[in-house]
């Protein structure tokens, strides 16, 4: 067991000191005001941090009955729900779940990298030529990075009487792409284009039958910008036929 | 898309439980994902706790605005979470860090940099009992926060898992690909600095 002041002063700093070490300690910081100082200041902070704690674990115990009651927390719960509807759209989408890798740090570097380069050749473009080729247009095939995806929202129910599916418009959206997928991830019935501007799919009598046949189903819808480029999502909706 | 009841409570699992969790709903399995959402309902309640015990007296229009931004907050970070505590324990960090960010705009006025004499008689008294003692608390925990805060990040984060969560060194160091030694060092470094800048105003009663 060591017996310097330091050393036992840094191990309770850690909370790793063993009880005789703890006694060894108290009694090494009598002998001194200073210690005896350092030691209370220590100490002090590792109050704060079981303060801390027990703030959390009071934060964290099941909820009371007379909170059930509280239009405040009721508010709270409500706005937490639409919150809860995008995180479940995000997570839903296989698109958007690859924008979660978009944010780690290597990913953010290369978007600098890949912004930079984009400058540097518009810089060329406009400066360094006199006459230069027109800018390629092609939509890229993913999301750009850091895009905020938007929610589409929905109510995925077809009964034979009523064959529309409609959505919410999305701000900005050019066109929307509609598919029904099966259990097997197989596209059962699509509805795609940027130049589908309506925010209703209706299906025939005879697209019905075709895909109750396949039930159950999925139903994606996906907001395009004027490139193509995904703005929104539904997420994944199980479909309800009836 | 149904809101779970508020009064329902989420089984709470274990860390790695919640980390196999997570990973499942990241992977969109729908039935992790239902699980997850349903975790994550305590986020409200947390904030509206929050606000009571820590005095901050934010509105409920503003909690709105902080229960959106600790969703949005957490998203990007699911990748992130490492699995060694649960993932209320895991997104307490969030509600308290946006809670406070929120507190702090809606304030604009800068926090009084002496603690009251008896901050420290208040933070050793058992429960939260008491207005006075209830004030010098959460007068010392915005203190500590606030001192955490100008951490450097590897030494907070060092601090904040064995302080904080309880991790053991052996844990930290696996996760952070360093040594043990490493993690140890890190961590009495942000001791040393906090015992500096705020043991010795906690003790002082109140002279920085």
């Amino acid at each position: 067991m060591t017996t310097d002041f330091a050393d036992l002063l840094r191990a309770r700093a850690l909370r790793a000191l063993l009880p005789a070490e703890q006694r060894a300690l108290e009694e090494l910081a009598a002998t001194s005001p200073e210690r005896a100082q350092q030691l209370a200041e220590v100490d002090a902070v590792l109050s704060a941090f079981a303060a801390e704690v027990e703030l959390a674990a009071a934060v964290g115990a099941p909820a009371e009955p007379i909170e059930e009651h509280d239009p405040g927390l009721a508010r709270l719960s409500a706005t937490a729900a639409a919150s809860e509807a995008q995180v479940r759209a995000r997570l839903l989408h296989p698109v958007a779940a690859r924008a979660l890798v978009q944010n780690s740090p290597w990913r953010r570097r290369t978007g600098w990298a890949v912004l930079a380069a984009a400058a540097a050749l518009a810089l060329w473009f406009a400066f360094g030529q006199d006459e230069g080729p027109a800018l390629d247009r092609r939509a890229p095939q993913d999301l750009r990075a850091g895009a905020p995806l938007q929610l589409v929202l929905l109510q995925p129910t077809l009964t034979a009487d009523a064959r529309t599916i409609s959505w919410a418009a999305v701000p900005g959206a050019s066109g929307y792409d509609a598919e029904l997928r099966d259990a097997g991830d197989r596209v059962v019935l699509r509805r795609a284009g940027t130049s589908q501007k309506s925010t209703a799919w209706e299906i025939t009598a005879e697209q019905f039958r075709a895909v109750q046949s396949r039930a159950p189903l999925r139903l994606r819808v996906t907001a395009l910008d004027g490139a193509g480029i995904p703005i929104g999502s539904s997420g994944d909706l199980q479909l309800e036929l009836r | 898309m149904s809101r779970t009841p508020m009064t329902t409570v989420a089984a709470a699992g274990s860390g790695p439980t919640d980390l196999l969790l997570v990973q499942q709903a990241l992977r969109g399995e729908p039935a992790a994902i239902d699980t997850l959402l349903l975790r994550l309902g305590c986020i409200p309640r947390f904030v509206h706790r929050l606000n009571r015990m820590c005095g901050h007296g934010l509105p409920t229009e503003g909690l709105e605005d902080v229960v959106q931004q600790v969703y949005a907050a957490l998203w990007p970070k699911l990748r992130d979470f490492h699995g060694s505590n649960p993932i209320e324990t895991w997104v307490f960090g969030f509600c308290r860090n946006c809670l406070r960010s929120a507190s702090r705009r809606g304030q604009r006025q800068a926090r009084a940099v002496a603690l009251p004499g008896d901050a420290l008689a208040a933070m050793a008294a058992p429960g939260w009992v008491g207005p006075d003692q209830l004030l010098h608390r959460q007068e010392a925990l915005a203190a500590l926060r606030d001192e955490l805060d100008e951490l450097p990040d590897d030494e907070r984060a060092a601090v904040e898992a064995r302080h904080l969560a309880g991790d053991s060194f052996e844990d930290l160091a696996r996760r952070s690909g360093v040594a043990v030694s490493t993690i140890k060092d890190r961590c009495y470094r942000a001791m040393q600095r906090l015992q500096q800048r705020l043991g010795r105003r906690l003790v002082g009663g109140g002279s920085p």
